[in-house]
């Protein structure tokens, strides 16, 4: 498994594809920067709060990653690649694990990316704010690493659907789908009467983790489901890979 | 250590209702040069493809260096290297890199086994040059060394001379000799350029249709296609009969109906000629002549028997 790692980690540092994409969320994050202070009328956001962007915009985020997981997985299906690596006798679930290590650490360098230009862009045009430095550092690191754990439940749906359509647009269109499916869900649960069943959506975590981080029951709560999300999806996505042919 | 690197046993693959594969059971020992033969859409891909874990069989058994088990299997793929159908590998990569990765997942400690890869299949040079610019020629080479560079003691090679110049062909069948030779590889090799096979090969097996339908070694192919009289004529059935009645012949095969081939008192060829002619048969033409392996595997997938 660790050499497995090791050669996912050479190919992003060797690839373009992670750095083409976070030039792209650097460009994006400048944009909103440059948006929110262009617009007259809009309330100062200081930059201690940059960490929030990243889960504020957590649909383009989405976006990017899918990009990512269907050029960075399912391009090795098409351009067969993953021939090279199943044939040496490796491990499939271990194949599998070590293309969701690739994900998770994209969604983990994209959510940064985003946050510090964010950070560093509304401190340099609306300050930084006032909060003393050891509460930043404390609400920051909360923020940060609580919000990456809820979007590793998308990184985990991206990359079974990669390994399920093996093609870099199916990836997407499946990945725009489900963030559809995820926009528009929880309205139609409220139409029903459903709307307690929010509660079993990762996406509800992500948008109210900025109101609700200090409620520990809602904290909890978004752990147990991002992680049931993240196995579940891990289960099928080996089961399918395992019994699935690569030609 | 088993004598054996490679056996199966009825091996099926079967995609809905049609066996791209069908009971295929082949055995090839350490130090052979297999070379599987077949017409496109024959199995031989789908074959190298179950034996080397990409594809699970429908039925049959497999044994690698005389295990089975599927944990014993996985262990055994560590000793194998392939290059099955198009070249596998990265495009925005150059020939180092592509290494390097297939090095780390290898779990090939020496970083040196890049560079004399890179030598051994004669990409030394390409320096910063991404994948996807190289030639069809230059890929099917680092597809090669991409195979190679575990260290494996078995081959699998599907087609490697495909898309290379006539000067690559050769550099690519002296480069497997010199593997099989020096290194002691087993190597299983499929390809359409069947006379340039035949300088390599040392067994071959055919496939037709998902069937094996022939195995041999090169020495029992040259006892089959050695020396025969080749005769072109209206009736070859007719002429047959005449042969087998005055000179007793056994070893005779009508090719199609206006073509016949006698194996054996080849000496006797114009005692034969002076027959038929006497018996108002045409005989078009009449020669000694040698089958090569591409006229042998034709016969063998079409051709008809007595």
């Amino acid at each position: 498994m660790t050499t497995l790692i090791y050669a996912e980690w050479y190919k992003l540092l060797r690839g373009k594809v992670l750095a083409i994409i976070l030039a792209c969320v650097t460009a994006q994050t400048v944009i909103q920067v440059l948006g929110q202070y262009t617009t007259t009328g809009e309330p100062p956001f200081p930059g201690q709060f940059g960490v929030l962007v990243a889960a504020n915009g957590s649909f383009l985020l989405q976006v990017w990653l899918s990009a990512f997981v269907g050029y960075f997985v399912a391009s090795e299906f098409q351009n067969g690649t993953m021939r090279n690596i199943v044939a040496l006798g490796k491990n499939r679930t271990q194949v599998y694990l070590s293309k969701l290590f690739s994900a998770c650490v994209a969604i983990a360098a994209i959510y940064g990316m985003i946050t510090i230009v964010a950070t560093a862009g509304f401190s340099a045009v609306f300050g930084f704010g006032d909060m003393a430095f050891k509460e930043f550092i404390s609400f920051f690191t909360w923020h940060f690493f609580m919000q990456i754990l809820y979007h590793l439940t998308y990184a985990a749906i991206i990359t079974m659907f990669a390994f399920v359509s093996r093609s870099l647009g199916m990836t997407i269109i499946l990945g725009f789908g489900y963030m559809l499916v995820m926009l528009f869900f929880p309205g139609f649960l409220s139409r029903v009467g459903l709307e307690d069943m929010d509660e079993y959506l990762p996406g509800y975590y992500i948008s109210g983790f900025g109101q609700l981080s200090g409620d520990p029951t809602f904290v909890t709560k978004g752990i147990i489901v991002t992680a049931a999300y993240f196995v579940i999806t891990c289960i099928i996505g080996c089961i399918i890979f395992n019994k699935s042919d690569i030609k | 250590m088993s004598e054996y690197v490679l056996r199966t046993r009825d091996i099926s693959k079967k995609y809905g209702g049609a066996y791209a594969i069908n009971n295929v059971s082949i055995e090839i020992k350490r130090g052979q040069i297999y070379g599987l033969i077949g017409l496109n859409g024959a199995g031989k891909t789908s074959f190298m493809r179950v034996v080397c874990g990409l594809v699970s069989p429908s039925s049959g058994e497999l044994e690698l260096f005389g295990q089975t088990g599927e944990k014993e299997l996985q262990r055994g793929r560590r000793r194998i290297g392939q290059s099955i159908e198009t070249p596998a590998i990265y495009p925005n990569l150059t020939a180092v890199q592509n290494l390097e990765i297939q090095r780390i997942i290898s779990g090939v400690p020496d970083k040196n086994a890049i560079t004399k890869t890179l030598e051994i299949v004669g990409l030394a040079d390409t320096g910063n040059k991404k994948a996807k610019n190289f030639s069809l020629g230059m890929r099917q080479r680092l597809a090669l060394a991409i195979a190679l560079i575990p260290n494996p003691e078995f081959l699998i090679l599907d087609e490697p001379a495909n898309g290379l110049d006539p000067r690559g062909i050769i550099e690519t069948r002296e480069l497997l000799r010199r593997l099989a030779r020096e290194r002691g590889l087993t190597l299983l090799v499929s390809s359409h350029l069947l006379d340039e096979l035949a300088q390599v090969a040392t067994h071959y097996g055919i496939i037709d249709k998902g069937r094996l339908i022939k195995q041999l070694s090169a020495d029992e192919l040259a006892l089959e296609s050695r020396q025969h009289i080749r005769i072109i004529t209206k009736d070859a059935a007719k002429a047959i009969a005449l042969l087998k009645e005055n000179f007793g012949v056994t070893d005779c095969q009508a090719v199609s109906a206006n073509e016949l081939w006698v194996r054996e008192q080849i000496e006797r060829t114009g005692e034969m000629n002076t027959l038929l002619v006497r018996h108002g048969i045409v005989v078009e033409s009449i020669a000694v002549t040698e089958q090569k392996l591409e006229e042998y595997f034709l016969n063998l997938t079409g051709g008809m028997n007595t």
